[in-house]
């Protein structure tokens, strides 16, 4: 049984290495990131990860083999006492200081991707001046309130804001503000392939930017615990040429103002 | 009363000494309900907290049914609270999850740790006849009574279902969720009796551990479960009161008293304007946020008063099945200080896409990647102590084996929220709930199914059964590792918490086998759990008999007849060593050293270790 | 409910971790309670088994094909007959052959369209998709010959059931009551559908709500309630089978209300006690008596119930039919007059007219909503006399409150046309009345310009705008 017990302890290691490369190295199990980052910020964060992984796994092997090791000869010792010792005053100081230096400098090395993120003194300029749409969180969708073309976001509505639910526009390759808010509860503001993430806390405007590099079509979900229908706040990001993004405004703005006498285009697309 | 006939290797010693305790004779009541014995209270806790575990996996299974076969009909669950058909709605699930989180941590970690192993373990370990404070300690359990009454309560009225952080602002306006009304106060209340149970126990620990130690049991020749059992009754002092009084600010949020109490209708965590169920728009200044802080700032170093004991056990039964003293104890002693210190300065890691000030998340991460450390340096010891061990692989030793290796599990997962960048895109994904199953379940649990095997011979002076405890042991690890290793991935693919049909979005489609796959593991999990239960109940009448020191230990404990008597000692103990003499090569014929053991050092005087010892 | 907890503590103190399947055949369509009281049981179970007839159960529904509803069709002729199975030919051209092969067709409706049973409706028992045979649950009463044409319908119906299980259900109930396991919690109540009554559509006051009305519920969802919008959650053929599965719940539900209100003359829930107070008949012969009575009432072929079905169901059908024809959709004749300050003034002068449009007198002075007549007893006209509680219900006897207009909230949509619509029909099964026909459309457009107006007004425009967003720290100064 002492044979069993050992391998039965290194088993399940092993059954985990194996399991997390098979899952990182095919993507089409979708074990793992839901596709590459389409933001260069994203990417780092990605990278960050990595990082974070690689050290880790080399502790979780080197740890997890020592422990089989020691229990290995543990087990089978032939001695009839154990090695009576109380420890190594060399061994601890060795495995506090090591440690210790790999911790900070983990902790160190994340900080820039953390103020680009997240402060807004490091945002990029052109997204800090024109915030592009205000999303507001509420039980349970997100509704989206857009300036009218060719104006700039106010903080109160205005006359001739335009507003979509779900869907919220981004022109590709610019880096876009938006000032997330809150209706009721708490929610979060969660784009999975863009790595972003903020909660919306009621009473507060938070302000989010990001620079999706690829066009399409991406999920936007909650990721704070809203009440019942918590699961049921799916929407998208729409990430499209500057031109795609124009036409939609106008096109949301002629549906807007449809008065039954517009040209049918300016039906929304929703409505057929 | 009776240690009659268990004493046999200490037949010499009096068999119905009683310490300073008069001889009298109890009524049922007196012995078996409303005890002032610890060791009683101990048991009470234990009895609770199993019988506790048991609905709380049920809850889960519950929460696993939904995620591996969303809307069909829940066995037990669906036929009983649910719609026609059994299919379960979205608030019923969000309440599953609510209250499997508020059992599981409220009513059986917590109290299996401070409650049933601090209780039994603390006067017996130190050598005192019984607690500081006996009718303190009673009332300590007896709180949990309402307690459980107020969650009970809170299942009556749908359930509390805002999560078990109970986020303002969905706790805090009754119109918010479902589960926000009456079910969402009983809840709070709940969460207050336990609080006042908690506080009730730690006050006694630290005042027992300091004054009541017998002579000769300096601080450092605590075993590191009373170490831990005193820093956890520590942080239990200074971190609960701020989640009582949050408790009671929300309670105050929530309730409009009216008449002439109408003032007291705060506005704390409510900020203004809010329409919430299509009510009136909230009035107020309140920040929200506030809450997320006092909650965490008891509930982070929650995280480690539902650890340290188990770390503190688990060391103790380690050193005892590798037959050799414990590495580094003042390293242990002081990486658990130091994690109990930092844990008070780490709870912001929660709210790194909170919104808070950013500037608040790089100092937090800088003291959340710090507590790595002294986890770290606890488990390089536990290799440590099984280094040149002599191990037999009985169902102590396979459960603490399995704690250090699901600790290494859990302790590196944490490292990616520790952080923030990283922390930003995983926040709130089941790569958490994975994490912190493997700390809580992982690691706590099996350090606790192993301290109960352990220590079932001093309880009920009988052992459990190997074999079931063995397959206990194997299915449980399988079903554990199956159902929460595999949460990684689903958290890394961005599968989020909380979501009751998470497959309405695209991109989490193709994961449901891989949650079919997890929910079988978990039913594996809850099934072995009546092995557990099973071998517990049976064992206290059937179990084979053992003497006072079945395991050869060396702590005071085991100098007591098994189950000890009302007072605990025959003969008031005396503390002549540390509790980790095993193997000394100065102590012949046999491979410990009780502390009670007045036998001196054959070869006077040094009594030195063979290695450096810090 | 306390019970309920024992009972949940004692299985899990017993072990039972085994599951209950789910029994299909317990799920039923629950009568409408509030209506289905005062009528005697035995007429309620005769209700309850014509439904079941034309309906079927939540899980084994039926696709009447009288009703205009889109079940879903696939046409095809009949090769040969071989006992009860008929091995048929369906027309590739015209059928979905991929929802053929899915067992939920099984149960679906049948017509024949020509040969000896043209114009007979039956139910499909099973279909064998690689035999391509069928066998219907009631025998045929003359065989079909080769080439006689059918239509198989109702798989739409299946595919609305499932998503509106998953999606729908909990909140507006199994049968569309409005009553599922969440909707206690909300405010407002989910719509109950069985009233056949959907407040915000685009057609006149007298017709239902189309298809393209519920579609666009469903995408965009009830601002200020918790309907939510479903888009991109449901793909676009989904939201039209549960618009499907809608409809039909709301056709299931009026059909029913029909018959109990009719059945309630003559069979009320009282009648045995009342009948044999006057008459010296013992209770048990009153009863016997009426169970006669209502046998020969389903028996009778010209006058009894089967009458009554086809003349309520042609009604409910025209109804539900015109909806979806365009000269019920209400355009304006007149192109949106335009948004000066002129024309507000106007709009606001109707509004608060007592006489005109009578706006004032629900939506308040300010359209705050808190009108006199949210103060006052309201008529109820169903039941007679007056509600209770004071202030405005509606058709379902809840209460409801006028819009506030200053939150710039529109449950029915913020476009220009959808607030016309709203103005010039009302809004069904509300108390808000149509105007149309006191006020000319050029004038409703001034009210539609004013109502837009309503949540600006308090701010002053210099102010507003030297508010910009951009850079600016949020309202608590932390953001940053």
């Amino acid at each position: 049984m002492r044979k069993f017990w050992c391998a039965f302890f290194v088993f399940w290691p092993i059954v985990a290495i194996i399991y997390s490369i098979v899952a990182s190295m095919t993507p089409s199990l979708g074990w793992w990131f839901p596709g590459a980052s389409v933001t260069e910020l994203g990417q780092r964060i990605d990278n960050l990860f990595y990082l974070i992984l690689y050290i880790v796994t080399a502790v979780f092997i080197g740890t997890q083999i020592a422990l089989v090791y020691v229990l290995w000869r543990a087990s089978h010792s032939k001695d009839e006492r154990a090695w009576f010792s109380h420890g190594s005053h060399s061994l601890e100081v060795i495995w506090s200081v090591v440690p210790s230096v790999i911790l900070l400098f983990l902790a160190l090395y994340q900080m820039d991707v953390w103020a680009l993120f997240r402060v807004q003194a490091y945002f990029p300029k052109e997204a800090r001046d024109a915030p592009i749409a205000e999303v507001t969180a509420r039980q349970f969708e997100w509704r989206i309130r857009y300036p009218a073309p060719g104006k700039k976001l106010q903080l109160k509505p205005q006359p001739d804001d335009l507003y979509d639910v779900n869907d919220l526009h981004a022109p590709i390759n610019r880096a876009v503000m938006i000032q997330l808010r809150s209706g009721d509860v708490q929610h979060s503001f969660f784009l999975p392939h863009l790595r972003v993430k903020q909660d919306a806390i009621p009473g507060q405007i938070i302000p989010i930017w990001f620079k999706a590099e690829k066009q399409g079509i991406f999920e936007l979900t909650c990721a704070e615990l809203c009440g019942w229908g918590h699961y049921k706040m799916r929407a998208q990001l729409t990430s499209e040429r500057e031109v795609e993004y124009e036409a939609y405004l106008k096109k949301l703005q002629a549906d807007q103002n449809y008065d039954g006498h517009a040209t049918p285009s300016a039906v929304a697309k929703k409505d057929e | 009363m009776s240690a009659a006939g268990v004493a046999q290797e200490h037949g010499h010693e009096q068999e119905h000494a009683q310490g300073a305790h008069g001889h009298h004779e109890q009524s049922f009541i007196q012995k078996y309900v409303f005890s002032t014995d610890h060791k009683m209270i101990g048991k009470q806790f234990l009895f609770t907290t199993l019988l506790m575990l048991m609905l709380g996996g049920a809850l889960a299974l519950g929460v696993r049914w939904q995620l591996a076969f969303p809307w069909t009909s829940m066995p037990i669950f669906g036929p009983l609270f649910a719609n026609a058909g059994g299919q379960i709605s979205p608030e019923f699930y969000t309440m599953l999850f609510t209250m499997h989180a508020t059992v599981m941590i409220f009513l059986v970690i917590i109290p299996v740790l401070a409650g049933a192993f601090g209780n039994f373990l603390i006067p017996l370990m130190i050598g005192a006849d019984d607690m500081a404070f006996p009718v303190l300690n009673m009332l300590s359990y007896w709180f949990m009574i309402p307690a459980i009454a107020c969650f009970g309560m809170s299942f009556y009225f749908g359930g509390a279902a805002s999560g078990w952080t109970s986020y303002a602002v969905l706790a805090d306006l009754r119109a918010a969720a479902p589960g926000s009304g009456s079910a969402q106060t009983m809840w709070l209340m709940g969460v207050t009796f336990v609080g006042v149970s908690s506080m009730m126990g730690s006050v006694n620990y630290m005042t027992t551990i300091i004054n009541m130690r017998a002579p000769g049991m300096t601080l450092f020749r605590m075993p590191l479960t009373i170490w831990a059992m005193l820093i956890t009754a520590i942080l239990q002092a200074f971190a609960l009161p701020v989640l009582t009084a949050a408790g009671f600010m929300q309670l105050f949020d929530r309730l409009a008293f009216g008449g002439w109490l109408e003032g007291i209708h705060t506005v704390f965590f409510i900020p203004a304007g809010l329409v919430v169920n299509n009510t009136d728009p909230t009035v107020g200044g309140g920040q929200p946020l506030l809450w997320q802080h006092l909650f965490w700032f008891y509930s982070h170093p929650a995280v480690y008063i539902m650890l340290l004991p188990a770390m503190g056990m688990t060391s103790d039964m380690l050193a005892c099945m590798c037959r050799k003293p414990i590495f580094g104890y003042k390293p242990m002693v002081y990486s658990m200080s130091a994690i109990a210190g930092l844990g008070f300065i780490v709870w912001g890691h929660h709210m790194f896409t909170s919104g808070m000030n950013p500037a608040l998340g790089m100092t937090f991460m800088v003291s959340t990647v710090m507590i790595a450390l002294p986890s770290a340096v606890k488990v390089f010891n536990w290799i440590g102590t099984i280094w040149g061990g002599r191990l037999q692989f009985n169902t102590v030793t396979l459960h603490c084996i399995a704690f250090v290796s699901m600790f290494i599990v859990g302790g590196l997962s944490g490292i990616f929220m520790a952080a923030v960048p990283v922390d930003i895109y995983i926040h709130d994904t089941y790569i958490i709930v994975a994490h912190f199953h493997y700390v809580v379940f992982g690691t706590t649990m099996f350090g606790v199914f192993g301290a109960i095997q352990f220590w079932f011979p001093k309880m009920f002076g009988r052992k459990m059964n190997e074999t079931v405890g063995k397959w206990h042991f194997l299915l449980t690890y399988i079903g554990f590792n199956g159902a929460f290793f595999p949460m990684h991935m689903l958290g890394i693919a961005g599968f989020p918490r909380r979501y009751a049909d998470p497959y309405v979005h695209p991109y989490l489609e193709h994961l449901l086998p891989l949650n079919q796959f997890i929910t079988i593991s978990a039913m594996i999990m809850g099934f072995a759990q009546f092995l557990l239960l099973g071998n517990f109940l049976i064992s206290i009448f059937r179990g084979e008999k053992t003497g006072r020191n079945p395991w050869n230990s060396n702590g005071l404990e085991w100098a007591a007849p098994s189950p000890p008597g009302h007072g605990n000692f025959d003969v008031p103990p005396v503390c002549f060593r540390g509790p980790y003499e095993y193997s000394n090569p100065n102590r012949a014929n046999q491979d410990f050293w009780m502390q009670t053991d007045p036998t001196r050092n054959p070869k006077n005087p040094p009594e030195a270790p063979a290695h450096g010892h810090s | 409910m306390i019970a309920r907890v024992w009972q949940l503590l004692v299985v899990v103190l017993a072990g039972a971790v085994a599951g209950c399947a789910e029994d299909a055949s317990k799920m039923r369509f629950a009568q409408n309670a509030a209506i289905a009281n005062p009528v005697h049981r035995k007429a309620r179970a005769v209700v309850e088994k014509t439904l079941e007839e034309h309906f079927g159960t939540p899980l084994d529904s039926v696709a009447w094909l009288k009703l205009p509803v889109n079940y879903g069709k696939a046409e095809g002729k009949v090769k040969s007959v071989d006992g009860r199975s008929v091995i048929v030919d369906f027309n590739a051209e015209t059928s979905d052959l991929e929802s053929l092969k899915s067992p939920e067709l099984s149960r679906a409706g049948l017509l024949f369209t020509s040969g000896a049973n043209q114009g007979e409706s039956f139910l499909l028992a099973s279909y064998d998709p690689s035999e391509k045979s069928f066998e219907t649950l009631l025998p045929l009463k003359t065989a079909p010959a080769e080439g006689d044409q059918f239509v198989v319908a109702g798989q739409n119906l299946r595919h609305g059931r499932k998503l509106y299980a998953r999606h729908c259900q909990h909140c507006h109930g199994i049968n569309g009551d409005g009553d599922g396991t969440t909707a206690k919690y909300l405010n407002p109540r989910p719509r109950d559908y069985r009233l056949g009554i959907f407040k915000f559509t685009s057609t006149n006051k007298d017709t239902k709500a189309s298809h393209d009305d519920l579609k666009r519920i469903l995408s965009y969802g009830i601002p200020g309630t918790y309907m939510p919008s479903f888009v991109p959650m449901l793909k676009d053929n989904e939201l039209a089978v549960i618009v499907e599965y809608i409809r039909w719940l709301a056709m299931r539900g009026e059909l029913e209300v029909q018959l109990l209100k009719d059945l309630k003359n003559d069979y009320a829930a009282d009648r045995a006690r009342k009948e044999a107070k006057e008459s010296k008949a013992s209770t048990s012969e009153i009863e016997n008596q009426i169970a006669k009575q209502l046998e020969e009432y389903v028996a009778n072929p010209t006058e009894g119930l089967a009458a009554f079905i086809e003349t309520v169901t042609g009604d409910m059908v025209s109804a539900w039919e015109g909806a979806e024809t365009a000269d019920t959709v209400i355009m304006p004749p007149v192109p949106r007059v335009p948004d000066t300050v002129a024309s507000r003034e106007r709009g606001k002068a109707l509004f608060v007219k007592t006489d005109g449009g009578k706006c004032i007198n629900c939506h308040g002075p300010t359209g705050r909503g808190n009108g006199f007549q949210t103060e006052d007893f309201q008529k109820n006209d169903a039941a007679g006399g007056f509600y209770e509680k004071r202030g405005l219900h509606d058709a379902w006897d809840q209460p409801i409150k006028p819009r506030d207009l200053t939150r710039g909230i529109y449950r029915g949509g913020r476009r220009p046309i959808d607030i016309y619509r709203r103005i010039s029909q009302g809004i069904k099964g509300t108390p808000m009345p149509p105007v149309a026909a006191t006020v000319k459309p050029e004038q409703i457009w001034d009210l539609v310009n004013y109502v837009l107006s309503v949540p600006f007004e308090s701010v002053p425009r210099k102010a507003a705008k030297a508010h910009s967003v951009a850079g600016q720290p949020s309202e608590h100064g932390n953001a940053n």
